[in-house]
C-alpha cells in the first residue's frame, strides 16, 4: 500500500458467514476521506452483512479479506477498538437503550467536562433538528424514526468518526428528516473529510448526499461501478439489468 | 385473653437449631437450654393482645417448607440449621436534638427531617422541631387497630409473638411528616432482630418513609415488620433500601393498607444477605386507591433475593402497578413470585405486574412467577415477566460508539434499574440506590 493510498476505508477481498453461510463472497472497496460511497442493491444481496461485518457485530464472522483503517488492520479487533479507530455505523434500526439518556451516553464516550458534553449536545442537536428535550431521555426510546435518525446522525457529528457507515439510511423516516441528516453528513464530508459508505435501496439519499462511487452489490459482492450516473439509471431500469438480483 | 399453649424456646447449640419459640408439638431441631420468650411486661392491653393473637396463630403455621408454594425455591430450610437468640430488652426511646447520622449513608441524613436509629433496647430518635410525627414504643402508644388482617406469614407471627422491638409512628391528619428515614442496626452476631413498626398516616397527611437495613453483624437474621395504614386521601413514599452483611439472612415483612383514593409510591432496593426476602402486601381497601410497587434487587456471590408480592384489590376503582427489577450474577440466585386478586367488588380496577431480570451470569439464577386472580368483571389487569442475559444489540450499540465491553456492560445494567428509580421524588436516596448498584457491578468486574 502505497502512502498516499493509506488514508482510507480499505476493504479487500472481504468474505464473511452468517450462522456457517458465507454471505460476502469477496468485497473490494476503498473509501478515502472526503468521499462518498453509495452501495445500492436488492433485498438478500448482503448489503447489512457488509455493514456488520465491517463493526465487528458479533454472529457475523469473517472468514477472509482484511478491513483497513487508514492502513491499519482491523479485521482482528473488537467493536470498540474498531470505533476508536474511527469506524461509525449507524444501523437501520437503530437500538433502544433504557435508562441510558444522550447525555450519559455522552459524556462516556467523550472525555470532557459534562458543561462541555452538555453544550456541545444542545448545539448539535440543534443543528440537526432533535428537541434538545429529548437528550435528557432514554436513547431512542419511544422515538419517531426520524427522532432516531436525527439522533444517530447527531453522534457521528460529535464522537470524532472519520469513516461512517450508513446501512440504509433513509428507511423509516419522512422526507423531511432524510433531507436534513443527509446535508448535515453531507456537511461533514465537506467540512471534516470524513469518508461515507451509505448503504440504500434508494436513490432518494443520494440526491441529497452526492456519491462519488456507485456500486451495484448483489449476492454478496460489487458487480458493478460507476459514477452517480449509475444511481440514476438504477433508479430507472431497476437491479436486474445492473448485475443479477439474488 | 385465651392461654396460650405451652412454649418451648430453644436455644441454639453451636453447630445446629435455629432458636424457635414454638408451641410444643413443634419440631424443632437443636435443642439447649430453654430461653424464655420476652414476655412483654408493662405492654399496653392492645400490645399484649396482639401478641397473644400472634402466639394462637403460630402454633398453627408449621415452620416454612419450600414445599409450600409461598416459599418455593427459598432457602428458608437453611434456617433450621443456624442459631440466632431472641432480643430480650424491653424498648426505650431516647430523644436526641441532632441527627445521630454517625455511619450513615450521607444521602439518607440529608434529606431527613426526622432520623430514627432503632436497635434492640434502647432507640435514638432526631424529630425536626416543627415535625408534626409522634414516635414511640409501642409500650406508650395507644391502641393502634389493624384494619385489615394480613397474610399468615410465619416470620410477621413470630416477631408479633415474640420480638420486644414494636414501635409506633403517627402523622396526625392533614399533617406532611416529611422524610422520615428509620435505619435498623443488628449490634451482635447470632443474634435475631425483629423490628416492628406500625405507622399510621392520617387523613389527607402526608409521608415519606426510608427503612434502611444497615450492612451490621454477618451471621443474623434480621426480620423487620413494617405496617403502614394509609387513611384516606393520604400520600405515602415508602422506600425500603436492604444493604445487610452478606452472610446475613432476612425475611422482611410490608403490608400496606390504603384507604380512599389514598396513593402510595413503595420501593425496595434490595442488595445484601445470604437469603434475604421481602413479602410485601398491598391491601387496596378505599375506592380509588392508588399504588406504585417498585424494586431494585441485583445479587452476587450465592446471595439469593426472594420477593413474594400480593397487590390485593377490594376498592373498587383502585389501581396497582407493579415494577420489579433484578440482576443476578455468580452463582447467586433470585425469586419473584407475585399475585394480584380482584376481589369481588373491586369493579374498575387496574393492576398490572411486571418483573424483569437479567442473568449476568452462567451460574446465576432467576425465577419469576406472575400469578393473577381475577373475581370480578370490568378490570384491567396484566403480567408481564422475563428473565434472560443483556440484550446483544446494546452492548454491540455501546462498543459501536467506542465504549469498552465492561462499561457498556454497567452502563446497560445501570439503565436496566433507571426505570425503577423514574419519578422517586428524595434525589439522595435514588443516588444511593444508584452507588450500590454500582458497587455491585464493580465487584462483579473484580
Amino acid at each position: 500500500m502505497s502512502g498516499s493510498d493509506a488514508k482510507a476505508l480499505r476493504l479487500e477481498g472481504l468474505r464473511a458467514e452468517v450462522v456457517g453461510k458465507e454471505i460476502l463472497h469477496g468485497v473490494d472497496l476503498v473509501i478515502r476521506p472526503g468521499e462518498v460511497h453509495a452501495i445500492m442493491g436488492p433485498n438478500g444481496s448482503g448489503k447489512t452483512t457488509l455493514a456488520s461485518a465491517v463493526m465487528g457485530k458479533p454472529g457475523y464472522k469473517v472468514t477472509g479479506g482484511r478491513i483497513l483503517v487508514d492502513g491499519e488492520d482491523v479485521t482482528g479487533l473488537p467493536t470498540h477498538e474498531r470505533a476508536r479507530k474511527g469506524l461509525f455505523l449507524i444501523s437501520q434500526y437503530p437500538a433502544e437503550l433504557p435508562g441510558v439518556s444522550f447525555v450519559d451516553l455522552a459524556e462516556q464516550v467523550l472525555d470532557r467536562e459534562p458543561a462541555v458534553v452538555g453544550s456541545t449536545l444542545v448545539a448539535e442537536a440543534e443543528r440537526i433538528g432533535l428537541k434538545p428535550e429529548l437528550l435528557g431521555r432514554s436513547v431512542n426510546v419511544g422515538f419517531s424514526g426520524g427522532e432516531k435518525k436525527r439522533a444517530e446522525t447527531m453522534q457521528l457529528a460529535i464522537f470524532g468518526a472519520r469513516y461512517a457507515v450508513l446501512d440504509e439510511l433513509d428507511s423509516g423516516l419522512d422526507i423531511d428528516a432524510l433531507r436534513d441528516v443527509a446535508r448535515r453528513i453531507a456537511e461533514m464530508v465537506r467540512a471534516e473529510g470524513i469518508g461515507v459508505l451509505a448503504i440504500t435501496h434508494y436513490s432518494r439519499l443520494l440526491q441529497e448526499l452526492k456519491p462519488d462511487k456507485v456500486h451495484v452489490f448483489a449476492a454478496g459482492r460489487v458487480v458493478r461501478s460507476g459514477g452517480p450516473e449509475l444511481a440514476v439509471e438504477l433508479e430507472r431500469t431497476g437491479y436486474g439489468e445492473g448485475g443479477g438480483a439474488d | 385473653m385465651t392461654e396460650i399453649p405451652t412454649i418451648v424456646v430453644v436455644k441454639i447449640a453451636p453447630i445446629g437449631g435455629f432458636e424457635v419459640a414454638v408451641s410444643a408439638e413443634k419440631v424443632m431441631l437443636g435443642f439447649e437450654p430453654a430461653q424464655a420468650p420476652y414476655a412483654g411486661a408493662g405492654e399496653p392491653e392492645w400490645v399484649r393482645e396482639r401478641r397473644e393473637s400472634a402466639q394462637v396463630q403460630l402454633g398453627k403455621v408449621p415452620f416454612p417448607r419450600t414445599t409450600e408454594e409461598i416459599w418455593r425455591y427459598s432457602r428458608v430450610e437453611e434456617l433450621e440449621g443456624k442459631g440466632f437468640s431472641l432480643g430480650q430488652a424491653a424498648p426505650a426511646l431516647e430523644t436526641v436534638a441532632d441527627p445521630p447520622a454517625d455511619g450513615l449513608p450521607g444521602g439518607l441524613v440529608a434529606e431527613a427531617a426526622c432520623l430514627i436509629r432503632v436497635r434492640p433496647g434502647t432507640s435514638r430518635a432526631f424529630i425536626g422541631t416543627s415535625s408534626p410525627v409522634t414516635f414511640m414504643p409501642a409500650t406508650q402508644a395507644p391502641a393502634s387497630p389493624r384494619e385489615i388482617e394480613s397474610g399468615s406469614d410465619f416470620f410477621r407471627l413470630f416477631a408479633e409473638a415474640y420480638s420486644p422491638d414494636l414501635y409506633v409512628l403517627r402523622i396526625p391528619a392533614g399533617a406532611d411528616g416529611g422524610t422520615i428515614v428509620v435505619a435498623y442496626e443488628q449490634p451482635d452476631e447470632d443474634v435475631s432482630f425483629m423490628p416492628q413498626l406500625v405507622v399510621e398516616v392520617g387523613e389527607a397527611a402526608r409521608l415519606k418513609l426510608v427503612e434502611y437495613l444497615a450492612p451490621g453483624a454477618d451471621r443474623t437474621f434480621v426480620a423487620p415488620n413494617a405496617e403502614i395504614r394509609a387513611g384516606k386521601d393520604a400520600h405515602v413514599g415508602h422506600y425500603q433500601i436492604q444493604a445487610l452483611a452478606g452472610g446475613a439472612y432476612a425475611s422482611a415483612f410490608v403490608s400496606h393498607s390504603l384507604g380512599e383514593r389514598a396513593k402510595l409510591d413503595f420501593g425496595s432496593f434490595a442488595f445484601g444477605g445470604h437469603y434475604a426476602r421481602l413479602r410485601l402486601e398491598a391491601h387496596l381497601v378505599g375506592e380509588g386507591a392508588r399504588a406504585e410497587l417498585r424494586a431494585a434487587y441485583f445479587a452476587d456471590g450465592d446471595q439469593m433475593l426472594d420477593f413474594r408480592t400480593h397487590q390485593d384489590h377490594h376498592g373498587p376503582g383502585a389501581y396497582s402497578n407493579l415494577l420489579f427489577k433484578g440482576a443476578v450474577g455468580g452463582t447467586s440466585h433470585s425469586v419473584y413470585s407475585g399475585l394480584v386478586t380482584i376481589e369481588e367488588g373491586a369493579i374498575r380496577s387496574d393492576a398490572y405486574q411486571t418483573n424483569r431480570n437479567l442473568v449476568l451470569s452462567d451460574g446465576a439464577r432467576a425465577d419469576s412467577v406472575p400469578n393473577l386472580d381475577i373475581r370480578e368483571n370490568s378490570v384491567r389487569c396484566s403480567h408481564a415477566s422475563a428473565v434472560g442475559p443483556i440484550d446483544e444489540e446494546l452492548l454491540f450499540y455501546l462498543e459501536s460508539r467506542g465504549i469498552d465491553p465492561a462499561d457498556a456492560e454497567r452502563i446497560v445494567v445501570r439503565g436496566f434499574f433507571g426505570e425503577v428509580l423514574e419519578g422517586i421524588d428524595l434525589p439522595e436516596v435514588v443516588g444511593l440506590v444508584q452507588s450500590l448498584v454500582d458497587a455491585r457491578l464493580g465487584a462483579l468486574a473484580e
